[in-house]
Parts: C-alpha cells; sequence; structure tokens
C-alpha cells in the first residue's frame, strides 16, 4: 500500500481540479457550479451549462444551434437529465509532458492522468442531502516498479453531505483540505508547500458556511485511513473569505496537521479579483513550518503566487503564474517559476491546454539553475 | 463641407451616446452576482438652477447584456421584454444629490427615490428596486436564483437648459 501511495503522490503535481479563476465569471463561490461546495470533483447541471455556455467557444456550432440548445446537450450523454436524483459524470485527462527540451536531461512523455467516473445522488430540496464521489485508475508510472505492472483503480474523493439551508452545510468523507486557493496548477508552490495538492486528500469532516458577505469552512481530518496509520496526517484546517466591493474574495486560511514523524503547520492569505468579462486576478501569499521527530530537516518555508487569467473571447484564457519559493527562510536560496499559458474550450466538454514553466533556482550551490518543463494537455469529460 | 459637418455630428452625437449607461448588479443565490449593462439609454436630462429634470429616459430590455448570452435570454425572459419592451423613468426630479421619480418596468410603475453626484457633465445615479414590486416572480435556474433586491446604478450627460 505504501509504494502504492508513493506512486500517487510522486504522479501528482500536474493535474486540473479547481477553476478558482471563474471568478472573474461572477461566480466567487464553487457551491454554484460543484456539488462540493470548495470546488473540484464533479460539476452539478448548473455547473455544466455554465461550461456549456460561458466557458467553452461556440466557434464549432452551426448559428442555428442556440444557447439553450447548448445547455440541453451539457447533460451527461448529451442530454438534459431525465430525473432529480443521479448524476453522472467521465472524464479523461492526458497529456504530454517535456521537459528540458533541447538539453541533456531532455525528456518526454505521455500520461494518462486521470480516467474516472463520478456519481452524486442527491435528494430533499436544493440537494439538502448529497452522496458523491469518484473512482479511476491510478496513473501508470513510466518504468513501473515490481507489484506495479498491474493497473490500479482509487478514489480520491467521496463524501457525504447535509445542507440544511442555503448558508450552512456539513460533510463526512475523503475530501480536499480545506486551504488557501484552489488553483489548477498542482506543481503550484501554494499547493505543494501546505500539502494541499490533488493528491493529499483527507478522512474528515468539514463544515460549510455562507453569508452575503462571508464564505468559509472548518475541517478536521484524521488522515488518508488508506495509509498506515503511522503516516496518517491528523489535524485541522480553516479558510474564511470575505467578499469585497461585491465582485472580489479577500480570505485567510490556517494548517496545522501531524503523524508519527512530523508536524506541519501553514497559514497563507490570498485575494481572487474579478477584473470583468471572465477574467480574474489571483493571489496568495503563505508560510508553511515543517518540524520532525528527530529534528533534522526541520524548516520554514515561503510562498507567492500571482496568477492572470484574461479572457479575450469566449473558449479562451491567456495564463500567467508567477511563483516565488523560499524552502528555508534562514537561507538565502530561493527559486522563481514563471509558467504562461493558453486554456481553450473548444467545445462544451473539452479543455486543451498549454503550459510553459521555466523555473530559476538562486541558489550559489545548485548545478543547475534553470529548469523548463512544456505540458500539452487535453481533458474530455461526458 | 456637409459630409465633414455629418461626420462632426455623429461623432458628437455618439460622444453624447457613450456617456450613458446602466448597470444593474444582479445578486445570486447561494453565491455570486452579475451586471446588466447596457449604454443604450435614451432620454434627455437637462439641468436648470441647479436641478436636474427628465420626462422619460428609457431603456431597451434586450439591450441588456450579462457577458453570457444564455444568462441575458433568462435575464429579458425574467424582465417580461417581450410583452414589456423597455424600463422607463419618467418624471425625474433631482436637486442636492436627491431625486425622485416613477420606475416603470413590466408595466408596474413604482415612485423611487434616487442618490446622485456630478461629474463633469454627468450624473452618476444609484438606487434599489425590488422585483417582487414591479411583479416579477422569483427566479431560479437549475438551483441557482436571483435575489430580489438588485442594485442600479445610471451615469447619464446632461445638457443645460438655457
Amino acid at each position: 500500500m505504501k509504494t502504492f501511495l508513493v506512486l500517487i503522490f510522486a504522479l501528482a503535481p500536474l493535474t486540473s481540479w479547481g477553476y478558482a479563476n471563474f471568478i472573474g465569471h461572477g461566480y466567487p463561490s464553487c457551491l454554484n457550479c460543484h456539488f462540493n461546495p470548495f470546488g473540484g470533483g464533479q460539476l452539478n447541471d448548473y455547473g455544466r451549462v455554465v461550461s456549456a455556455t460561458a466557458i467553452s467557444a461556440r466557434t464549432f456550432y452551426p448559428d442555428n444551434v442556440s444557447e439553450e440548445k447548448l445547455a440541453y446537450l451539457s447533460g451527461f450523454l448529451f442530454r438534459k437529465p431525465k430525473q432529480d436524483h443521479l448524476r453522472l459524470q467521465a472524464n479523461y485527462r492526458g497529456f504530454s509532458m517535456y521537459q528540458n527540451p533541447g538539453s541533456e536531461q531532455e525528456s518526454k512523455r505521455w500520461i494518462t492522468m486521470q480516467s474516472d467516473i463520478r456519481a452524486t445522488l442527491k435528494f430533499g430540496e436544493n440537494d439538502k442531502f448529497i452522496v458523491s464521489g469518484e473512482y479511476g485508475r491510478v496513473p501508470m508510472p513510466e518504468f513501473p516498479g515490481e507489484g506495479l505492472n498491474e493497473q490500479q483503480y482509487y478514489s480520491r474523493n467521496y463524501f457525504v453531505g447535509h445542507r440544511p439551508n442555503e448558508n450552512f452545510g456539513i460533510y463526512l468523507g475523503l475530501m480536499d483540505k480545506l486551504y488557501g486557493i484552489r488553483v489548477i496548477e498542482h506543481i503550484a508552490y501554494s499547493r505543494s508547500n501546505p500539502r494541499v495538492s490533488q493528491n493529499d486528500p483527507v478522512h474528515g469532516i468539514s463544515t460549510h458556511f455562507l453569508t452575503k458577505g462571508w464564505e468559509g469552512g472548518i475541517s478536521a481530518f484524521v488522515g488518508n485511513l488508506e495509509q498506515e496509520p503511522e503516516y496518517r496526517m491528523k489535524g485541522a484546517s480553516g479558510m474564511l473569505e470575505k467578499t469585497v466591493f461585491d465582485l472580489h474574495r479577500i480570505g485567510a486560511s490556517f494548517l496545522s496537521s501531524k503523524n508519527d514523524f512530523q508536524r506541519l503547520t501553514s497559514a497563507a492569505i490570498h485575494g481572487r479579483f474579478n477584473i470583468k468579462e471572465g477574467s480574474a486576478i489571483l493571489s496568495e501569499i503563505g508560510q508553511t513550518t515543517k518540524s520532525f521527530e528527530d529534528n533534522n530537516g526541520n524548516r520554514t518555508s515561503r510562498y507567492a503566487l500571482l496568477q492572470t487569467s484574461v479572457r479575450p473571447w469566449r473558449g479562451l484564457y491567456f495564463l500567467t503564474n508567477i511563483e516565488y519559493q523560499k524552502q528555508n527562510i534562514h537561507q538565502d536560496d530561493y527559486s522563481v517559476r514563471i509558467g504562461p499559458g493558453l486554456q481553450y474550450f473548444p467545445i462544451q466538454r473539452v479543455e486543451l491546454r498549454a503550459d510553459a514553466y521555466n523555473t530559476r533556482n538562486f541558489s550559489n550551490d545548485n548545478t543547475r539553475k534553470d529548469s523548463w518543463l512544456l505540458l500539452l494537455q487535453t481533458h474530455i469529460w461526458l | 463641407m456637409k459630409q465633414a459637418f455629418l461626420i462632426i455630428a455623429l461623432i458628437i452625437t455618439s460622444e453624447a451616446w457613450a456617456q450613458n449607461k446602466v448597470n444593474i448588479l444582479v445578486s445570486l443565490s447561494p453565491a455570486g452576482s452579475f451586471s446588466a449593462v447596457s449604454g443604450k439609454v435614451k432620454g434627455k436630462l437637462s439641468k436648470e438652477n441647479g436641478s436636474f429634470v427628465a420626462k422619460k429616459i428609457q431603456l431597451a430590455i434586450n439591450s441588456l447584456k450579462t457577458g453570457i448570452d444564455l444568462r441575458d435570454e433568462h435575464f429579458w425572459e425574467h424582465l417580461n421584454a417581450k410583452t414589456h419592451s423597455k424600463a422607463i423613468l419618467t418624471n425625474l426630479v433631482a436637486k442636492d444629490g436627491k431625486a425622485s421619480a416613477t420606475l416603470e418596468v413590466n408595466g408596474e410603475k413604482k415612485p423611487i427615490i434616487i442618490r446622485y453626484t456630478e461629474t463633469g457633465k454627468n450624473i452618476n445615479a444609484k438606487f434599489s428596486v425590488r422585483a417582487s414590486d414591479f411583479k416579477l416572480p422569483p427566479k431560479s435556474y437549475l438551483g441557482v436564483g436571483v435575489k430580489d433586491e438588485v442594485e442600479v446604478e445610471v451615469t447619464l450627460g446632461y445638457k443645460n437648459k438655457k
């Protein structure tokens, strides 16, 4: 099991899971479009329609296909659901990854990162009770180790939820920790430092509240029960956001967790700004402290993220990521990563994405100052 | 020469239109908001002895754009644009930052109170209204609804009355 989890974590860092930048369309809360109020996972009916009629281009549709028809087609199997209680979704995501092209360290590979099915059962007015989860293939490594030749399957997200009213909900299951902005880049320092990336979900209980000016939640977790008990990171986290000037959000988060070997505490402040017409700016600054049982490797890291998402026209987003990381605040070394990207939704259910990342290490003893990464990604969902 | 005058007149007219704008901020339930914006506001606002007066200012409902085509269609439908295609403000009288007028939407007329500021040759007016006051029923789409109270911002250019 340990090897299996190591494999998952090793392959984790490059997939996407939520679109915090869609605050630019006037949706500051994930609750409008996802069954999970903190985002990620399966889209609800409204989310599917927004995806089809606001996010995706309509260039390839004839003029006589109305927006209402596009909305109708956004349901599972290209039709409006005929019953109220079961919603299904299937996802495929794969990408070509080129590392350090043109250098001695050049490598190129294709990874099928995600192929899963998602299901949600919902009951009651305004989906008062839900049961939601996903199940799919574990990405296969390029050189599988012993015992890893067979395709394995896992679920990285399942929960039951009760939402007695619009303002409050409680959720129990395997979920992502509440912390910071869930940006779509899992290699982001703001996700890797506090260990809140795609494959760091934990079993626990989360509450979610939403008022006119505020949104947030608190979660208590016992680690991932798939892991051996001594490795499970147990603790709590929370996130709070305030709506400012009707359109924007500013927020703060905390996280504290530990297992038999280490303790991790982290805190961050962030902002999400709607710059209209589907464009947005996201920013986060945080600090993470890791301390180990044997005091070997204790360190405090700092990180910052600035992401711009500019939508020149429907279906297309120009992305720019600027990231900073200082792995140990008591040392001089630091890294800066700059990543321009292009995200294109040519038709509903299809996302094409190209990203280039340059990571520069400002260190006296680092033999490789620059590394380059080019990603070409295809994401299809039904 | 006639063509030159025509072009100048067109430019002046278009600049005058460009000053006028309506922005309706609609809050969503459970969360979020959108703005419905139109620059096609028709009507004359004039200033005389420190007071502003307008007999009739009107806006074509289907000139309002929300940034999502499907949402535009739903918004126009919600405002019953097929039957009542215009929102009309009548008998506007304004002085010292406060104004009163009658607003007609969906064929229903209601008196409203407006706050405004004057910037250059424009006034920037703000007021809030309840959709239910204009007999517009609660509306939701796939679980996301619009809240009853909406904020309206209007920018209008004015002319001094001689």
